[in-house]
């Protein structure tokens, strides 16, 4: 967000349900919410469907006049519920589940991606590392490091307190980083 | 790695598909479907901005193609030409109050400011007089409408000056090797000029309004004829001239062939407003029209009614002069002396344009039979006509005029 006043009008215009405005709030938050979606749900095609089931979704909250508060928290929260849907839905059809040891190796099409697009073992690693993350810590680092949201509005997405989140993230931040360590040729430790 | 080299690598992940970056391509067919969704108008205004984009890629491949580039560029060059002749020739066929009639009189500007020559001048001058004359002929066909009569008197305006002009240029190259070719391309003009201005038929609506400008211009076009005839003649009498007499004859000849029609135009037309006795009122100032002699430079502007028995007679005879002059002009151009039948001639045409100042200022009335038996035939405005008229038309019986 670089510029809070023009945001803070395209808020206001969405929620007069002004459907230009709303195209123009997707471009700003269409990669945030399909990269929040994709590393919960490891597959693109998955991703690209739950997002667009949610700028739908948010869109007719919208239409529907319901009280917004935060436009820019808002979306992730309907980006979470989605992607808990999209589970449930799914462990009703298999045993599997997103803590699911025997579940596919997550990241796997992220890992072939990647070494197509780029020959950087580092980053290997952190997506590596970041694959063997709990959800709720891979959440924070999505928020927090990619879509650099902060603390207050990380807390309002995630339904917690800003203390719990700090904690979180604190977390995720080491294991993530014992993770990384753990990789071969990564065994410098700090 | 340390805590802020993971979170750099992190960071950059964000610019790869692995690292959940959607593609360019589901974004924007997404964002599509989504406005399709939302709204289906927003995306039927977009799908139209995106065909235009389309077709401008279209034209800009078209044009990068070696083969085909020689072909577009001939095409886009006939298509301008096209484009070029249809707005020239709208321009030169509208009239003043039209779209194009702006673009018509910046073309005639300019090509005045690139003619140098004097000659040339000359003949985009006279090409302009014959054009305002065909503009008034034109309007005036035109059912009448607002501006229509500002227009016409604006454009007889132009032809006085214009004429002007030409005489102010005849002046200049009076001692110019060229003087008697100049002199000539001005008659032949002008007198084409005044061929169209008499023709000009004037709306009963109009006719009033407009009448005596276009007398005042077509007096000013024969005026400068008659100059150049000048300079034509006057080139005879020299040790060594360059015109024909057949020629200046010729072109005298015609000028008193236009008198005579101008004669009969007029003689029509007094007899068409005459009634037995009418006494008229000029700006509200009682008159009685019995002068003898009419004053020009007194035409009436106001004037509504129709001209008394007297008035008429003078008239008439004033006409009878002029035709008389125009036979001795006949009689001097067969002895060849083109000098004194211009003279002649100089003095027909005061007398026609005096009179023909005066009838202007009259407007037709509808013609009903007058039971006059003083007056064998007279076709004239009924009494009962004059009135309806307004407050300054008065008819008296003849005897108390008298």
């Amino acid at each position: 967000m670089k510029n809070p006043l023009a945001d803070k009008i395209l808020f206001l215009k969405v929620k007069s349900q002004d459907p230009e405005a709303y195209g123009r709030f997707y471009d700003l938050y269409v990669n945030r919410i399909y990269r929040f979606i994709f590393f919960k749900v490891n597959s693109s095609a998955e991703a690209q469907d739950i997002t667009s089931e949610v700028f739908l979704k948010c869109w007719q909250y919208i239409k529907e006049g319901k009280e917004i508060k935060n436009l820019n928290s808002f979306v992730y929260i309907i980006a979470r519920n989605k992607v808990i849907d999209f589970y449930r839905q799914k462990s009703r059809e298999t045993t599997s589940s997103i803590n699911d040891p025997d579940a596919p190796e997550i990241m796997d099409e992220a890992k072939d991606l990647l070494l197509k697009q780029m020959q950087d073992s580092d980053l290997e690693s952190v997506l590596a590392g970041m694959s063997h993350l709990k959800d709720e810590y891979k959440e924070v680092v999505v928020l927090r490091f990619m879509d650099e949201l902060s603390i207050g509005e990380m807390a309002e997405i995630l339904n917690k307190t800003q203390g719990s989140v700090r904690v979180l993230l604190h977390r995720a931040l080491k294991a993530l980083k014992e993770n990384v360590n753990e990789q071969p040729g990564n065994n410098t430790k700090d | 790695m340390s805590n802020r080299e993971i979170i750099q690598k992190i960071k950059d992940l964000k610019s790869f598909e692995a690292g959940g970056r959607p593609s360019d391509a589901w974004t924007l067919s997404n964002r599509e479907i989504l406005m399709s969704q939302i709204c289906p108008q927003v995306v039927e205004n977009r799908t139209t901005k995106s065909e235009k984009v389309y077709y401008w890629q279209y034209f800009s491949n078209v044009f990068s193609q070696k083969v085909v580039r020689p072909v577009a560029i001939s095409f886009m060059v006939v298509a301008l030409l096209l484009t070029y002749n249809i707005v020239v020739n709208k321009a030169n066929a509208s009239l003043p109050g039209d779209a194009f009639y702006p673009i018509k009189i910046t073309a005639e500007k300019i090509q005045e400011a690139l003619a140098f020559s004097d000659e040339a001048k000359i003949n985009l001058i006279v090409d302009k007089n014959n054009t305002r004359a065909d503009e008034i002929s034109q309007l005036a066909m035109r059912p009448e409408q607002e501006g229509q009569v500002g227009a016409i008197n604006n454009l007889t305006s132009q032809i006085a000056q214009n004429s002007q002009d030409l005489k102010e240029k005849l002046k200049q190259n009076q001692n110019d090797p060229k003087a008697v070719s100049l002199a000539a391309t001005v008659e032949a003009g002008t007198s084409q000029t005044v061929e169209k201005l008499n023709s000009v038929k004037l709306s009963p609506e109009i006719k009033d309004k407009v009448a005596p400008a276009l007398a005042q211009a077509t007096l000013s076009a024969k005026e400068t004829g008659t100059d150049a005839l000048k300079v034509l003649a006057d080139n005879q009498r020299t040790s060594n001239p360059t015109v024909p007499d057949t020629d200046v004859a010729g072109r005298l000849n015609g000028q008193v062939k236009a008198d005579f029609e101008s004669i009969k135009d007029l003689t029509a037309k007094i007899n068409s407003l005459s009634v037995p006795a009418v006494a008229t009122t000029i700006s509200g100032k009682e008159t009685k029209n019995t002068s003898s002699t009419i004053d020009a430079s007194s035409t009436p502007t106001k004037i509504t009614s129709v001209i008394d028995a007297s008035t008429t007679k003078d008239l008439l005879e004033k006409l009878k002069k002029a035709s008389t002059t125009l036979d001795q002009v006949d009689g001097l151009l067969e002895k060849k002396d083109t000098a004194g039948a211009l003279i002649k001639l100089k003095e027909a045409d005061a007398i026609i344009a005096e009179v023909s100042k005066f009838v202007s200022g009259f407007s037709e009335q509808p013609k009903v039979e007058v039971k006059d038996i003083d007056k064998p035939v007279v076709t004239s405005t009924a009494t009962s006509t004059i009135d309806k008229t307004d407050k300054d038309t008065k008819v008296v019986p003849l005897a108390s005029a008298k």
